[in-house]
């Protein structure tokens, strides 16, 4: 018997009550009690002879170690044509040492129950460890020596190319990844941001090891770099495990990377689309150039992203999902960086909505100038930022990623305690001078989608739109498309 | 005066967690601190498990309801999933965006999954927030208000989501085929995520009967941890969800039995978006609640669990045959899967990948595992618990998949003495037991370009 016959709708839909009583017998909802404070774990730091930078956040509980080694150099120092180049110096860490090879390393740290990963992002490469802190002097000679001792071999740099190439593949069939790979060209142009922090399939097959090595010799320095332990751990014994297993680091002059690169043209707004035909849905993203993360603006424009695309209270997601059904989520994000900065708002919707999507997205962005965030509104927004703070904050591995970023921006320590005041001291009128001086102006709008599906009702809100077949994108290039 | 209940008839019944030694430490003792999680049964059958735990001024709130994607009605696949997203809709009381009002916008979070057995409703708030988000997780399991505007925005969303989460993704239909092609009679055989056709053809009065027959107290678990007063907390219960009556009638189950495979299969499929090919392998695995469940667990770490596993190590590594590569031991209520997969690293033949996986696994089902590899599952296994006891949330997860999957909240603490006492030959004889003799299943997800060999070929040139 097809046990579904047991609950026809028919039969359901009569069977089904309201209930008509209040909860509790209460119509609304009961007040909260007063709230508490939250402190964290006070990062405390010493620096060793050879200029390393050790930071130690103690927190006892749960017996277990996170531990970060940060060098203050990232993607944005890619050389010319080699795109991808720091992140797969940062990658090939973990794949053999002068002494281990890719496997001993994976099966020593994994037989300690933990993990090991290294890379590079924007600003910064690392390499991270979590493990039980009964565990943490091993996982710490390995953390070192993969630091101190890779090996850079041949194979594992051509077995890293290939599987990159790969993973390029797939990531080009996406229209939401691609999408972020066109806005950082649109934005940067031909800044030290511009380029694919990845590698793009040309960039990636023209690394040659030569260049790898040159990249760890110049950044990877105990001068360029922080050892960040948090967990089960004190300053007494984190200081000894630094000199312990990165004492022997050698000082090298220390390495700069010389003033930025700034984009070659003056920024102006531009409209692209890339047509991929089998796109399932299409990526919607307005984008334009912001603020350094050492601006004094930084907190306002915090609050500001907030309002408009964190969470499912945010403008955007109340326009586009909430009161229309155009996407899963929407968000927008304050993407600033050492040198430059971009701020960006995007959501996933159907191939025949984008044009829609484009233009509600524009209009919020505008919205931001015209309709203060203020009273309700900016106290939610910065109940949104300070909740999502502490819950970071909540892991061991959340807190070596905070005080990361501090570190790699160079802001001091105690940041860590003043986040949560710094945003609730933010006023209506920092949020609206924030909108007024940075996002008055249009931005850029990039769609990753089916073309046909929109173009014709997109070109009445943008009437001059730049469009690229998919096949013709070519992300090395500032002008995003192959040479003829 | 229905929801004033007499003190003697609110019996609470308390039954203290055992957390004592059932089964001696093996050899190396990794000390995961047991939660100590409080019982209670309301009469209206709502079972409550609560852990009081001052770490941290926030509060982790999860309903689990015992109703999933399996329980879709017929012809109308993702229906539950659709469901789930319209209990943020509220009622007359708790209006449409109050449930963010007291999550997100007092710095808390909330959002809700739908799994083929359970659907979880879960939030983080600041703990003097507790009381407002207990009396509105109750007013949604009273009985909701739609209307067809919310209905039909909302239905949108759920399927911008399916576009999203499978139209968009190069392998999104590849995941969808593995349960379609894996089962032949069990409704897990139906994507969980629904088609875009069956989620059109649903209707309000649908969404309105399906609460009715399944979010009754009897049918749910409310987790609680974190920083609360237990007696302050166990009066908010009380008062708001021992306040909802338990419906008559009983409520409708899935029995429908999924038989044991005849033959192997091989379903093929080809897609515009896939760049590379991806092969899936599957069997049948036993329920969650089998008593094989701590030894598959540990076979899946050894098998594909980080860098040094063996799949990943001969088919990525070495023979570079696939950029990815993975096995889960997917086990669910009714019954569970065995799932190895791969995407196929370029240039590589689909046949040789095939029989570089079928010789893994052929080998391991012979020689069986080292000691050092077992231990280093389990030292894998356990960190990975700990760390999920870094949260409140993490924590009630954990009390939530014990409580409602295993069908016993004590197992969230003894269960890693189980997985602790697994042997090398237990590891060798759970692998044999679900794939020797046993048919199997195969799901080849490939690009189109491979389709016509002719194709192919002109490719190659140019």
């Amino acid at each position: 018997m097809n046990p579904r016959t047991l609950f026809s709708f028919g039969v359901l839909f009569f069977a089904t009550i309201q209930y008509v009583f209040a909860i509790g017998g209460i119509d609304t909802p009961p007040p909260p009690s007063a709230p508490s404070d939250i402190t964290f774990a006070q990062p405390k730091e010493v620096r060793l002879e050879n200029g390393l930078r050790v930071i130690v956040a103690e927190r006892p509980g749960l017996p277990l170690l996170a531990a970060e080694l940060l060098v203050r150099t990232g993607a944005e120092i890619d050389p010319d044509g080699l795109a991808g180049a720091a992140s797969m110096t940062g990658s090939l860490l973990t794949e053999g040492t002068e002494k281990m090879s890719a496997t001993q390393i994976a099966v020593a740290i994994e037989s300690l129950g933990g993990a090991i990963n290294s890379g590079a992002r924007w600003d910064a490469s690392s390499a991270t460890v979590v493990v039980m802190s009964d565990k943490a002097e091993a996982a710490l000679s390995i953390l070192s020596d993969v630091v101190l001792h890779p090996a850079f071999k041949q194979e594992e740099i051509d077995r890293l190319k290939k599987q990159t190439l790969d993973s390029l593949r797939v990531v080009m069939q996406q229209p939401g990844a691609l999408a972020r790979y066109v806005t950082d060209r649109v934005v940067f142009g031909s800044s030290e941001y511009g380029h694919a922090a990845g590698g793009t399939t040309e960039s990636v097959q023209a690394i040659q090891r030569d260049d790898l090595v040159k990249i760890y010799k110049t950044y990877y320095t105990p001068e360029n770099a922080t050892l960040i332990l948090a967990g089960d751990v004190t300053l007494e014994q984190g200081k000894k495990y630094a000199q312990q297993f990165f004492g022997d680091w050698k000082a090298e002059p220390s390495a700069s990377k010389g003033p930025p690169r700034p984009n070659t043209a003056e920024w102006k707004p531009e409209n692209v689309v890339v047509d991929m035909p089998e796109a399932g849905q299409a990526s919607v993203t307005v984008a334009k150039p912001a603020i350094k993360r050492d601006s004094p603006d930084y907190y306002a424009g915090l609050v500001t992203n907030a309002a408009l695309g964190t969470g499912f209270v945010s403008r955007l997601n109340h326009e586009i999902r909430i009161k229309r059904g155009l996407s899963y989520g929407a968000r927008s994000a304050l993407d600033s960086r050492r040198d430059g900065g971009s701020f960006f708002a995007s959501a996933q919707t159907k191939n025949e909505s984008a044009s829609e999507v484009a233009a509600l997205l524009q209009s919020e962005l505008k919205r931001l100038g015209t309709e203060p965030v203020q009273g309700e509104e900016l106290k939610s927004r910065q109940a949104v930022l300070t909740g999502g703070y502490a819950r970071n904050l909540e892991t061991n591995r959340g807190l070596v990623a905070q005080i990361a970023s501090l570190v790699t921006y160079g802001r001091p320590l105690d940041t860590v305690n003043k986040f949560i005041p710094t945003i609730n001291a933010i006023t209506a009128a920092d949020v609206s001078a924030f909108a007024a001086k940075h996002l008055a102006t249009p931005p850029s709008l990039v769609i990753v989608g089916k073309a046909p599906d929109f173009l014709e009702a997109l070109k009445k809100d943008f009437p001059t739109v730049r469009v690229i077949p998919h096949a013709d994108l070519d992300l090395n290039r500032v002008d995003l498309t192959k040479a003829k | 005066m229905k929801f004033l209940f007499a003190a003697a008839l609110f019996c609470f019944s308390f039954s203290p967690a055992l957390f004592s030694a059932e089964d001696p430490a093996p050899s190396r003792v990794v000390s995961v601190p047991p939660l100590p999680f409080k019982h209670v049964t309301l009469p209206n059958g709502l079972q409550v498990y609560t852990v009081e735990d001052h770490k941290s001024p926030t509060v982790a709130v999860q309903v689990w309801y015992h109703v999933g994607s399996k329980d879709d009605p017929e012809g109308r696949s993702g229906f539950a999933h659709m469901f789930e997203h319209m209990m943020f809709k509220g009622n007359e009381r708790l209006t449409s965006e109050m449930f963010d009002n007291l999550t997100e916008n007092i710095g808390g979070q909330n959002n809700a999954y739908t799994a083929d057995d359970v659907t979880v409703y879960h939030e983080v708030v600041p703990s003097n927030y507790l009381n407002p988000i207990l009396w509105a997780e109750a007013e949604r399991m009273s009985g909701l208000t739609l209307n067809d505007q919310n209905f039909a925005s909302e239905r949108d969303v759920v399927k911008e989501e399916y576009r999203q989460r499978i139209l968009a993704n190069p392998y999104g239909e590849f995941y969808l085929d593995i349960d379609r092609q894996s089962f032949a009679a069990h409704p897990y055989k139906r994507p969980g995520i629904g088609s875009i056709e069956e989620l059109e053809a649903s209707k309000l009065p649908e969404v309105r009967a399906f609460h009715a027959t399944f979010y009754r107290p009897d049918n749910a678990t409310l987790i609680v941890v974190g920083d609360f007063k237990q007696e302050e907390l166990d009066g908010w219960i009380k008062k708001y969800f021992g306040a909802i009556p338990k419906p008559a009638g009983k409520i409708p189950r899935v029995t429908v039995k999924e038989p044991p495979r005849k033959q192997d299969e091989l379903k093929t499929s080809y897609s515009a978006k896939a760049p590379l090919p991806a092969i899936a392998l599957t069997y049948l695995l036993p329920s969650v609640r089998s008593k094989d469940a701590p030894a598959l667990s540990l076979a899946e770490e050894i098998l594909a669990g980080g860098a040094s596993s063996r799949l990943y190590q001969a088919l990525v590594y070495e023979q570079q045959i696939a950029q990815a590569v993975s096995c889960s031991a997917d086990l669910r209520a009714d019954l569970g899967l065995l799932v190895f997969r791969m995407v196929l690293a370029s240039g590589k033949p689909v046949a040789e990948a095939k029989k570089s996986l079928a010789d893994q696994i052929e080998n391991v089902i012979k020689k069986g595992v080292t000691e050092a590899e077992l231990d280093k599952a389990k030292s894998r296994f356990l960190t990975s618990k700990l760390l999920e006891r870094e949260t409140s949330s993490g924590k009630a997860s954990a009390l939530g998949e014990a409580a409602v999957m295993y069908g016993d909240a004590a197992r969230v603490n003894t269960d890693l003495a189980k997985v602790q006492a697994v042997t090398t030959s237990q590891i060798k004889d759970v692998l044999n037991r679900y794939i020797t003799g046993k048919k199997k299943v195969v799901i080849e997800y490939l690009p189109e370009s491979m389709k016509s060999p002719a194709k192919e070929t002109s490719e190659k040139k140019s």
